[in-house]
Order: structure tokens, then C-alpha cells, then sequence
């Protein structure tokens, strides 16, 4: 990753920042920086250019211009939405530097006058038809479909209103009934809400009044078009017709736009582009320093993209520096984003990373070591061949949809049948009840295999604990930070701790023939360099004071936190067990339904009991084993060597929400 | 023992606030002062205020912006009591926010309504981010009050605003502002009947005194100085008053004379409410009785979060006061005549 600073003057800044986002390749720094008035580049162009006072810079409303432009945006789709006409994103029609945002907008300006009417009208009858179909939702749910309103509308000294109220308001109105001069009437329900349909029924002369009361109760009125007269079921009717009508006009219009519609199918996209480029290059535009006639912008970008991205610049002028400063060079000073590069086994996987975090761009990526350990660690504790085929394709089947969940299911899967070929395991069933099943170790839950398997979790998780200590011994050097790295709970001596602490476990099993004293004389070592960590740097460092702030709080601090290291440094290795006994616990929830299933002699029972057993156990007992999994990568592994605040890559590109 | 609330913890956190928001001394302090640059000083530095008082960058305070940054304090408050409830607890603590989201959109709506620029109005905002359902950037990017009301929609309020006109916004204000103290106390009714027998009966019981002293304003300004129906006047009235029900509501509505309203009122809530009312206004009058009702009953688990609730916002008022007082040079005994918080 390198940090690209472009310097070009201000009368080239647009074409410029046009062509660095249709190259789609740089991430925009938002972090400040002081280019232009630190850097001798700069000074170096504005002499070589020759364009000091040739064109000094005035301020641009960037605001307005961007409200313009959304305006713009807006009107070309409702244009679009009415003609049915698709817009897309598309880079090549933005290659013609001759055709720029103000022949756009006169562009639109133009069909707005030819096409515009007829698109307004349609818009329009499209906005009654919507009305007359929620009417028609409303009056549906009037309990007396023949209530005869034209016989109310009739009355001379009467008038009528139908709405909406809800049921607090129409509480309040009850409890006062006596004081109301309108009758109140319950006429349906309307689906879907918490209104009811209600006729208030007033003398003209309390019209003013009423009006007040019903504005106070929040009073929905429907709204009835003069021409829909009768009883409920009538309207309904005229409706129906109203809409036929209004559809086949708009079928009418429509017919009269066609010709011109693929006329300006092309021109619309077109300026649809034009209009989502400027509103980008706005957006661009903020994050650029001005000088008094130039302007710098620091963007990111991959160490291979950037020759590219200087020719996409020359092609629109020659008038501009890029200077480049790998993220090497740069130093701590800067938070280069991340791009994660993983294979297409591992790729899946990052959904899992990105959960918890990012890397940053120094730390190293965990997504291979997760993809690794996760697809064993699932296997082990969810081994069926059967079950896992299931996994595979029910992964293969989202995967369309879902494509990174999809496929990392698959990968599950396939690890799920690996271990279902070690265990001798078909949707629970093993060689007992299938002879013919293959199988590396024999039943799970055979007695003489549970205390392997138990101990292959604790190995399993030793294994994996120690490439977490030395990732995250790596990361803590590569940033610098001794304390951590080397005399840290999670650096070099942390590891030894830990090493000692399980050495001297193994000890008092009698395994190896090693007196008990050595490792736990290491522990102790081990455990006082932590608790000197920060004066053990300084001293290393050759830096003073050795301990920064009051010497009894740094004490107290470090004292606990080893005593922390040692419940924690015993919990992450026994923490592994887990991956053992849900193995154990795989075999055994079968082994339940398939004494159940035993327990009865018509076949046809006993397939739906081991098929429910199986649905229960895929679903119930595999998400248990997914977050299980998932607990240890991130409580067990990732808190030694993972931070996960790096920022992502995400190189500006042309869209449009 | 509450699952669902800390009560040890918030009781302790809640008897040292207020024993320093209540201190004399402090108080004293405040009247010593001859300027509002001096005032702005103190609350910069105050332990409790100057959370809020940070992001001001003036000396001199407008008694909206000195309002508004008081109203943080409240609504911060609120937000740090959260970490001690979960539940339908949390829930009830959390509807107690709603009020500075309503005023809020009053001061949004009052500006849309009459084409005002909404350029810095945030600055006088109290609502809580955290907490809010509200998208208030798309709420101040209407342009008018139909987008303003569709901006509403899913909403708390939209049912009531989404009828609103220009013409509702300007000259009936004050119904709006009803409608929506309306929400604030019916959604807070609500949300009490989740809570456990004990504490909805305490907090039905405070509530219900609020609401009887806001009723009792409502009815007496809209008897004397709104023009409008006693059926407009009972449907604006909140019900779940304390000592006040409907029927007494409807009766004190339809009451034609004010000697006759005086009259009712006490004799329903049992003290004179109307007491001090001729030479002060109505707002000071209710925080004065809150004030007392709140010392008077020693109000146990979610009442104390209740009461301090109501504290925080005559603290508020009062302080607000005594800076005006401090504006513009008033005598220190007539500030005080205008305090709810005797010293």
C-alpha cells in the first residue's frame, strides 16, 4: 500500500478527480495532513507550472452545487421510473471529456420539455390510482357494504366525514359524548392498523367547531372523490372502473412516449452518469487541500495500481505531480487501510474476521490461520459424513444467494465429512448398525476412545494457542512494542508461562521424566519479568524513569494482571476440551434418539425418529458447535495477537444510493 | 431483589447528585456572581455541569443556549442511570428521554413552519443520541412541514402530526405542543404498567401528580386565554392524573367561572394550588408543588429515579432564572422570589 499525494492545479482539479475515481482504484485518506504546506513538491510544481496568480482560487458553494446535483438526480429518476427505463452505472459513456455536467443538465432540461409533461401526467394518474386503491382498502373494510351515503349527502342540514381515529382518541370522544354535537359511528376496521373507520355525522352549522374537535383527535379523513357516490360495495365498483380507465390512459401515454423513450434511452443513462460522477467528484472535492492555485489530495492505493492510476491522470493533463511513500516509509505516523488477499479456500473465511475487526494494515491477517483451525476444530466436534454432505450442499444452495456464507458452509461440510470418515459416521449411524461404513478410529464412544479424544482437544488447542502467542508476539515487535512483545502476558515470556504451566502439568502425570521444580521454577521467573515489564523495557530502551506514574499503582496493576495470566493461561489450554467433548456430545445425542427409536418395532417409527433426531442435531447442535467454534477464535485465539481496528480499503468508486 | 434494576447502586449515585445539585453553598456561590461570563465560568468547571459545558465555546449565554445546555445535563443524566436498568426498566427510564426529543421537534417544526433557516440549530439540541429512533438529519433536511411529518412516519408521533398544516403549525402551536406532552405522558403511563406491582404504583403515583398539576395550568391558561371548546380543552387533558380523573377533568372543562375553577381544583387536590400563582407564573407554580410533593413522600426504588427526573428539571428552570437575574442586574431577593428551590 502506498500513500499517493496528487498535486495539480486548480483549474485541472475536476478533470483530474474525475479520472482517479473512474479508475476505481484509490482509497481516499481522511485522515488531516499538512501536504500542502510542509511538502517541497508542492512548491517545486507551483515554480514549474508557472501558475502562481495565473488563477486564483474562488470559493466554490460545494453545498449548493451538490443539492443541485441530487435535485437533478432526483428528476431523472422519476423520469426514468415512468418511462421504465433501467439506469445504470456505466464508466464508458464518461469517457468523452467533451461532454461535462452542464450539457447534461441542459440535456435533461430538454427532454424534461418534450418528455416531461406526458412523464408528469403519467406520474400523476399513477399517484390517483394509488389513492383510489387505498380507498377502496378502506371502504372494503366497512362492515355494511350497502350503507347508503348517498342518502346521508343528501340530508339539507347535515354534513358527513369518513376517517380514520385511533382507539385512544376514540376513548376520549365517548367518555364526552353528551357534549358532542356529532354522532360518532363505528363503521369497520381498517387491516393492518391501529385505526378504526369511524362517520362523524354534524350539522352544517357546528361545521368550524367540529372541524377544531376532529383536528385535536388526530382525525384521518378520506378523502372521496366527488364522482364516487353510493353505498360502500358501489363505490368499490366505480372504483374497479376508475382504475381500469386510469391504467389504460396510462398505457395511452405511455404508447405516445415509446417512440422517443428508445430515442433517449441511451442519453438518459448518460446523463445519469454525468450527474453520479459530479455528485462523486463533490464528494471528492471535500477532502482536497486548496492552495492559492492548486490543490493536493492524499489517496491510498496498491503498489501496483499506481503507474496506472498516473496514466489515467495523463491522460487529462501533464500538469500534475504524484508522489509516492510506501506505508513502510510512512511509519507508525499513518493508519494505511487494509486490503485483505486471501485464496479461494480462505476468502470465505474473512466474513468471520470482519465480525470481530479488521487487521490493521501491520498486523497480520488471521483469516488463513482462522480458515484452518476453524474448518478442523468444526470437523472434530460435528464428524458425519451424512450430516456433513448436508452442510455441503444446503452451503452450495446459498451460495447463490449468500456467496461468502454459502461457501463457507461448504468448507464446514467437507471438513464435517472428512471426520465422519475418522469417526465411521452416516447421519449418526455407525458400524454397529452399518458394517460396511468405513472408519479410521472406531466408534466415538467407545471408552477406550473418549480420553483420546478429550486429549486431542487440549492438543489441538496448545497447538493453535502457540501460533497465537507468535503471531501475536510478531505483531507487537513489528509495532515496535517491546513490553508486549517480549515481556507481555501475550509475548515471548507469556509463552514461556504458559509453556511451563502445562510442562508442569505433564510432570505430575509422570509422563516425562522431569522433576517438577524446573517448570514451576520457570513460572515463577517468568512471572515476576511480567509484573517488572515496563522498568525491564525502560532498561533495555535505555529509557527513564523506569516506571511512568506512581510506582505503588503500576504494582498493584501488574500484580493482578498476573494473577489474571495464570487463571487465564489455565482456562484457554482447558477451554479445548470443549472440542473433545462435543465430539462426545455429537455421538451421544444420536445415540439418544437412536435408543428411541429401538424402543419401537414399526419401521416407519423408527425412520421419523432418527430423521427428527438427525433435523434436531443439523440444526440445534450445529449452531451450538458453529458459535462454540467461533468462541474460541475469538476469546481464546484472537485476544492474543488481534486488535482488529484497522480501517478497510474501499477505493471510491461511481454509485448512487 | 429487582432483576432488573440496581436499585443500592442507583439510590447511592442519586443521593450524591442531588446532595450537590441541592448544596446551598454552591448555590450561594452562584449569587455572588456579577456576570453571566462568570456564571458560564462556574458551570465550565462544576463537576456535575461541565460535561455539557464543554463543547461551549461563548462566554456569553442566551438563556435558549444556557437552556439547552442545562437540558443535556437531564438528558445525560438519564442516559448514564441506563447502565443500572435492563428490561422493561430500562424501557421506562428510556421513555423518560422522550421529553427532550419533543422539544426537539417543536423547535424543528416551529422553525419549518415559519421558513426559518435550521442552520445551527443542533447546537440546541438535547435529545439523546444514543437512545433516539429518530433520524434527526433527514428530519432537518425537510423542506417543508409534509416532508417534515413523512420523515415522522413509523414513528411515535406520526399518527398525530402527519395531519399538521402551515396554518396548525402557527396559530394553533400550542396544540401541537399538547399533543405531543400528550405522547410524552401517555407513552410513560404505558411503559409503567410493565414494571412490578410496588413500583408501578409509586411511579403511577408521581406520574399522576405531574399530571394533575399540568392539567390543572392546561385548563386555567385555555379557560383565560385560548378560545376553545371545553371538548378541546378535556381531549387535550392527560388522563392518569393522581387525584384528578376523567370525570373531575370534564367537570373542571365545562366550568364557566375561574372563582368557581379555583374552588374545584383545591378541593380536589387538597392544597391551594393557586396559592402564589397571581404574582408568579404558572411553570414556577407546578415545579414549586412538585418540589414539595417530591421532599414531602420519600420515594423508594423507581420512584427515586422518577423524582430526581423531575428534580433535574426544576434545578434547571431555577438556574435558567437566576442567570437571567444575573443578565440583566436584577436584586438578589426578587431572583429569589423567582426560584422554586428556597435557599
Amino acid at each position: 500500500m502506498a500513500l499517493l499525494q496528487v498535486v495539480g492545479s486548480l483549474e485541472e482539479m475536476h478533470p483530474i478527480l474525475k479520472e482517479l475515481i473512474l479508475c476505481e482504484n484509490v482509497h481516499l485518506n481522511s485522515e488531516s495532513n499538512n501536504a500542502y504546506s510542509n511538502n517541497l513538491l508542492v512548491h517545486e510544481f507551483e515554480s514549474e507550472t508557472n501558475v502562481i496568480g495565473t488563477n486564483p482560487y474562488k470559493e466554490v458553494d460545494y453545498d449548493k452545487i451538490y443539492n443541485q446535483c441530487k435535485g437533478d438526480i432526483a428528476t431523472l429518476e422519476n423520469l426514468c421510473n415512468v418511462l421504465d427505463i433501467h439506469l445504470k452505472k456505466d464508466i464508458n459513456v464518461l469517457s468523452s471529456s467533451s461532454y461535462d455536467y452542464q450539457n447534461a443538465r441542459e440535456d435533461l432540461q430538454n427532454i424534461i420539455s418534450t418528455m416531461g409533461s406526458i412523464a408528469d401526467k403519467i406520474s400523476l394518474t399513477k399517484k390517483e390510482i394509488s389513492e383510489l386503491l387505498n380507498i377502496k382498502d378502506k371502504f372494503s373494510g366497512i362492515f355494511n357494504q350497502n350503507l347508503a351515503l348517498s342518502k346521508i349527502s343528501d340530508l339539507q342540514y347535515f354534513e358527513y366525514e369518513i376517517g380514520a381515529l385511533s382507539h385512544d382518541n376514540k376513548w376520549r370522544i365517548k367518555k364526552n359524548y353528551e357534549n358532542l354535537s356529532a354522532i360518532v359511528l363505528r363503521i369497520g376496521i381498517i387491516k393492518s392498523s391501529v385505526e378504526d373507520m369511524y362517520i362523524i355525522i354534524y350539522p352544517k352549522q357546528y361545521k368550524d367547531e367540529t372541524n377544531n374537535l376532529l383536528k385535536s383527535l388526530s382525525w384521518n379523513e378520506l378523502k372521496i372523490p366527488k364522482d364516487i357516490r353510493g353505498t360502500p360495495s358501489e363505490m368499490i365498483g366505480q372504483i374497479d372502473i376508475r382504475v381500469k380507465e386510469l391504467n389504460s390512459e396510462i398505457e395511452e401515454l405511455t404508447k405516445t412516449l415509446e417512440f422517443d423513450k428508445e430515442e433517449h434511452k441511451y442519453i438518459l443513462n448518460k446523463i445519469f452518469n454525468v450527474l453520479i460522477a459530479e455528485e462523486k467528484i463533490i464528494e471528492v472535492q471535500r477532502n482536497v487541500d486548496i492552495g492559492e492555485n492548486l490543490f493536493v489530495l492524499n489517496v491510498w492505493a496498491k503498489d501496483k495500481d499506481v503507474k496506472a492510476i498516473e496514466e489515467s491522470i495523463g491522460r487529462v493533463t501533464n500538469k500534475f505531480i504524484v508522489t509516492k511513500k510506501s506505508a513502510k516509509e510512512l511509519g507508525k505516523q499513518v493508519k494505511p487501510p487494509t486490503k485483505l488477499k486471501n485464496n479461494w479456500f480462505t476468502k470465505p473465511f474473512e466474513i468471520i474476521v470482519k465480525m470481530y475487526g479488521l487487521p490493521s494494515y501491520n498486523e497480520i491477517d488471521p483469516t488463513p490461520f482462522l480458515a484452518l483451525t476453524y474448518t478442523l476444530i468444526f470437523g472434530i466436534m460435528f464428524g458425519d459424513i451424512g450430516q456433513g454432505l448436508v452442510y455441503f450442499l444446503a452451503g452450495y444452495a446459498l451460495s447463490k444467494k449468500f456467496y461468502d456464507a454459502g461457501q463457507l458452509l461448504m468448507r464446514l461440510g467437507v471438513s464435517s465429512i472428512f471426520f465422519g470418515f475418522i469417526y465411521g459416521s452416516l447421519f449418526g449411524l455407525e458400524q454397529h448398525e452399518l458394517p460396511w461404513l468405513p472408519s479410521l478410529v472406531g466408534k466415538v464412544l467407545d471408552p477406550k476412545n473418549i480420553p483420546s479424544i478429550l486429549l486431542t482437544g487440549v492438543i489441538v488447542g496448545i497447538v493453535v494457542l502457540t501460533v497465537s502467542y507468535a503471531f501475536g508476539i510478531i505483531n507487537a515487535l513489528k509495532k515496535g512494542d517491546i513490553e508486549e512483545g517480549v515481556f507481555g502476558k501475550n509475548g515471548a515470556v507469556g509463552y514461556l508461562f504458559f509453556v511451563s504451566l502445562i510442562v508442569s502439568v505433564v510432570c505430575l502425570t509422570g509422563l516425562i521424566k522431569l522433576s517438577v521444580i524446573v517448570p514451576i521454577m520457570t513460572i515463577v521467573v517468568c512471572l515476576v519479568i511480567m509484573v517488572l515489564k515496563e522498568p525491564l523495557t525502560n532498561i533495555l530502551m535505555n529509557k527513564k524513569p523506569l516506571i511512568h506514574g506512581d510506582a505503588g499503582s503500576y504494582f498493584t496493576e501488574s500484580i493482578f494482571e498476573c494473577v489474571e495470566t495464570i487463571l487465564n493461561a489455565l482456562s484457554n489450554a482447558i477451554s479445548f476440551i470443549r472440542v473433545g467433548a462435543f465430539a462426545l456430545n455429537h455421538a451421544g445425542l444420536f445415540l439418544a434418539f437412536l435408543v428411541m427409536s429401538e424402543l419401537t418395532d414399526n419401521m416407519v417409527l423408527k425412520i421419523i425418529i432418527l430423521v427428527i433426531g438427525n433435523i434436531l442435531i443439523l440444526t440445534l447442535e450445529g449452531l451450538i458447535v458453529f458459535i462454540q467454534g467461533l468462541r474460541l477464535q475469538y476469546y481464546e485465539m484472537f485476544s492474543k495477537f488481534f486488535a482488529g481496528d484497522g480501517i478497510e480499503f474501499e477505493p471510491v468508486k461511481l454509485n448512487h444510493k | 431483589m429487582n432483576p432488573y434494576m440496581a436499585v443500592e447502586a442507583v439510590n447511592t449515585k442519586i443521593v450524591t447528585k442531588q446532595g450537590y445539585l441541592l448544596n446551598k453553598d454552591n448555590w450561594k456561590k452562584l449569587f455572588s456572581f456579577n456576570s453571566v461570563s462568570q456564571l458560564t465560568e462556574f458551570f465550565r468547571n462544576d463537576p456535575e455541569f461541565k460535561i455539557v459545558f464543554k463543547d461551549l465555546s461563548t462566554d456569553e449565554i442566551h438563556r435558549n443556549n444556557l437552556e439547552a445546555f442545562l437540558s443535556k445535563y437531564r438528558t445525560y443524566e438519564i442516559e448514564e442511570l441506563l447502565h443500572y436498568f435492563s428490561g422493561h426498566y430500562k424501557s421506562f427510564v428510556q421513555a423518560l428521554l422522550i421529553e427532550a426529543e419533543i422539544q426537539d421537534l417543536s423547535l424543528i417544526l416551529r422553525k419549518i413552519a415559519r421558513d426559518e433557516k435550521l442552520n445551527n440549530i443542533k447546537e440546541n439540541f438535547v435529545h439523546s443520541e444514543k437512545y433516539t429512533d429518530l433520524n434527526f438529519d433527514k428530519l432537518l433536511s425537510s423542506r417543508n412541514l409534509l416532508s417534515f411529518t413523512e420523515n415522522l412516519k413509523g414513528s411515535l408521533y406520526y399518527n398525530d402530526l402527519r395531519n399538521l398544516t402551515k396554518e396548525d403549525a402557527v396559530k394553533r402551536e400550542f396544540h401541537i405542543e399538547m399533543k405531543l406532552q400528550l405522547i410524552f405522558y401517555n407513552n410513560l403511563l404505558k411503559k409503567s404498567e410493565d414494571l412490578c406491582k410496588e413500583d408501578m404504583k409509586i411511579a403511577k403515583d408521581i406520574i399522576g401528580f405531574k399530571i394533575d398539576l399540568e392539567n390543572v395550568q392546561w385548563i386555567y391558561r385555555a379557560l383565560n386565554y385560548y378560545k376553545i371548546s371545553p371538548e378541546e380543552m378535556l381531549i387535550y387533558s392527560i388522563n392518569g392524573g393522581r387525584k384528578i380523573n376523567y370525570n373531575r377533568l370534564k367537570k373542571l372543562c365545562y366550568i364557566k367561572s375561574n372563582e368557581d375553577f379555583k374552588k374545584t381544583v383545591n378541593s380536589y387536590l387538597k392544597f391551594d394550588f393557586f396559592e402564589e400563582l397571581k404574582s408568579k407564573t404558572s411553570n414556577l407554580t407546578i415545579d414549586q408543588h412538585m418540589l414539595k410533593f417530591i421532599k414531602k413522600n420519600k420515594f423508594k426504588g423507581i420512584g427515586t429515579i422518577l423524582t430526581y427526573y423531575f428534580l433535574v428539571g426544576i434545578i434547571i428552570y431555577d438556574l435558567t432564572s437566576v442567570t437571567e437575574g444575573i443578565k440583566y442586574n436584577a436584586p438578589k431577593e426578587k431572583i429569589l422570589e423567582y426560584l422554586s428551590f428556597k435557599i
